[in-house]
């Protein structure tokens, strides 16, 4: 008796919590920019996708951390033609993967003898590679045409995840 | 006795009856409304700054008045009003107009004017203070982009088309100030340099991506005109371009914006380019969520 007891208090806590979490843990995927069928515009936040519509925050990433409260814009597969989505901290991922090419010489350079001279140009590559895998990284974006099409978009689901 | 005390009493039970009624006096004076802001904003800045400059050199004419409310400014002109004993001559109100409402209105600090606030009592309670000291003789100016527009904004996704009511905010306006005469514009209102100079500082069309969208086509089509509303003839007339004076009077330009061929070679060149997809819908949603079209905006 005691232990079935025990066992329901664990599992009613356990239940809670997860639901305060599940809560506070909704975080956007990445931003979005939807093109209608009509050509209008919708540029937000993805929240997530449902089996035929995304679920989109109608604003920008600073009123989302500025806790600005929208309702959540619903948009149905039907409606939509294209879908551009550029992910979070890609910025700095391309800056790290950038860093590291950049770093190739001086890794060549440690299985060789003399390290001078790729030294000096691990110097010039270093930042360069830096720079240019952020700049790449801010411009790289992704594009599903959907053009109102339910397996289009379920394409486009499987992409998300 | 009695007779006369009786008389006595209905003399002052009359007098207490006279209502409220205008300041009859000659000297009128000109008022600049800006709203107050806690964060940054460049076209209310400027437009204070610009004011405020004009203020020194026309003291005795003109006033700015920064207010956070309809009630903060109130008290301001009237406070002004009673030590000067004077009427308003003109009154503007510098405020932004908002697009994604799609309603025309016009803001004073917080408070947000539109065609049913502005027939809310309640709402125009402080605003109503200042009809003492309007008359036929009063120009109000609503400064506010799309503030006197009529046109019909397009359906958009699953915003149904839906009129501006500008004329509606217009005459309720002029109700408000004792018939007052009241301009409002059906386009953009700008604030460049040289707004308070009698020139074309108001007309001009804003540079950005977003207002280059087929959404804002009947602004576009209308650019550069004004309504006028008169109180005193209870019907709208048709004015040119509107412009300031260096002393605050609501002015008008011979020529209308458009009438220049140079203004009007840009302007169909840009009517022509519009592109669907430049305005974000997104927008129309947050406001679809917000305050409703009575109450503060804020």
């Amino acid at each position: 008796m005691k232990k079935t007891i025990c066992q329901f208090i664990f599992f009613s806590l356990t239940l809670n919590l997860f639901c305060q979490a599940g809560d506070k843990t909704i975080k956007p995927v990445c931003k979005i920019h939807i093109t209608t069928l009509g050509e209008n515009g919708l540029r937000g936040l993805l929240l997530f996708t449902n089996d035929s519509s995304v679920i989109v925050y109608p604003g920008s990433r600073k009123q989302w951390n500025n806790g600005k409260k929208f309702n959540a814009v619903v948009f149905n597969s039907i409606r939509i033609k294209r879908i551009t989505i550029k992910k979070n901290n890609r910025a700095l991922k391309g800056m790290t993967i950038g860093t590291a090419v950049g770093a190739l010489p001086m890794l060549a350079g440690s299985k060789d003898g003399d390290k001078s001279g790729l030294q000096e140009l691990t110097q010039l590559t270093l930042p360069v590679g830096g720079l240019t895998g952020a700049m790449l990284g801010l411009t790289e974006q992704k594009s599903f045409y959907i053009d109102g099409s339910i397996i289009l978009f379920r394409e486009f689901k499987k992409n998300i995840k | 006795m009695k007779t006369i005390k009786l008389l006595i009493v209905f003399l002052f039970s009359a007098f207490q009856l006279v209502p409220a009624q205008e300041k009859k006096t000659d000297l009128r004076l000109n008022f600049l409304v800006s709203p107050r802001l806690d964060h940054f904003d460049a076209a209310p800045v400027s437009f204070q700054v610009q004011a405020r400059l004009m203020q020194f050199f026309h003291k005795k004419k003109m006033y700015v008045i920064i207010a956070r409310s309809s009630e903060d400014m109130a008290s301001q002109i009237i406070a002004i009003l009673e030590i000067r004993k004077a009427m308003i001559g003109n009154i503007w109100f510098d405020s932004h107009g908002h697009f994604t409402r799609r309603r025309s209105l016009f803001e004073i600090g917080n408070d947000e004017f539109n065609y049913k606030s502005i027939r809310d009592s309640c709402f125009t309670i402080h605003l109503k203070k200042l009809s003492l000291y309007c008359d036929t003789n009063t120009n109000a100016g609503i400064g506010s982009c799309y503030g006197g527009a009529t046109y019909s904004l397009p359906a958009v996704e699953e915003f149904p088309e839906q009129r501006m009511n500008g004329d509606s905010l217009m005459i309720g306006l002029s109700e408000v100030l004792n018939n007052a005469s009241v301009y409002g514009s059906e386009s953009f209102v700008m604030t460049g340099p040289g707004i308070l100079n009698a020139s074309y500082a108001f007309s001009g069309n804003p540079g950005r991506k977003k207002f280059k969208d087929p959404v804002y086509e009947p602004v576009w089509k209308k650019l550069g005109e004004w309504n006028c509303y008169s109180g005193k003839e209870k019907k709208f007339t048709e004015t040119v371009t509107v412009s300031l004076n260096q002393d605050g009077r609501i002015s008008f330009k011979h020529k209308n914006y458009l009438e220049f061929e140079k203004n009007r070679e840009k302007w169909v060149k840009k009517l022509s380019r519009l592109k669907r997809g430049n305005f974000n819908i997104a927008t129309l949603y947050q406001e679809k969520n917000g305050p409703g079209p009575v109450g503060k905006s804020k």
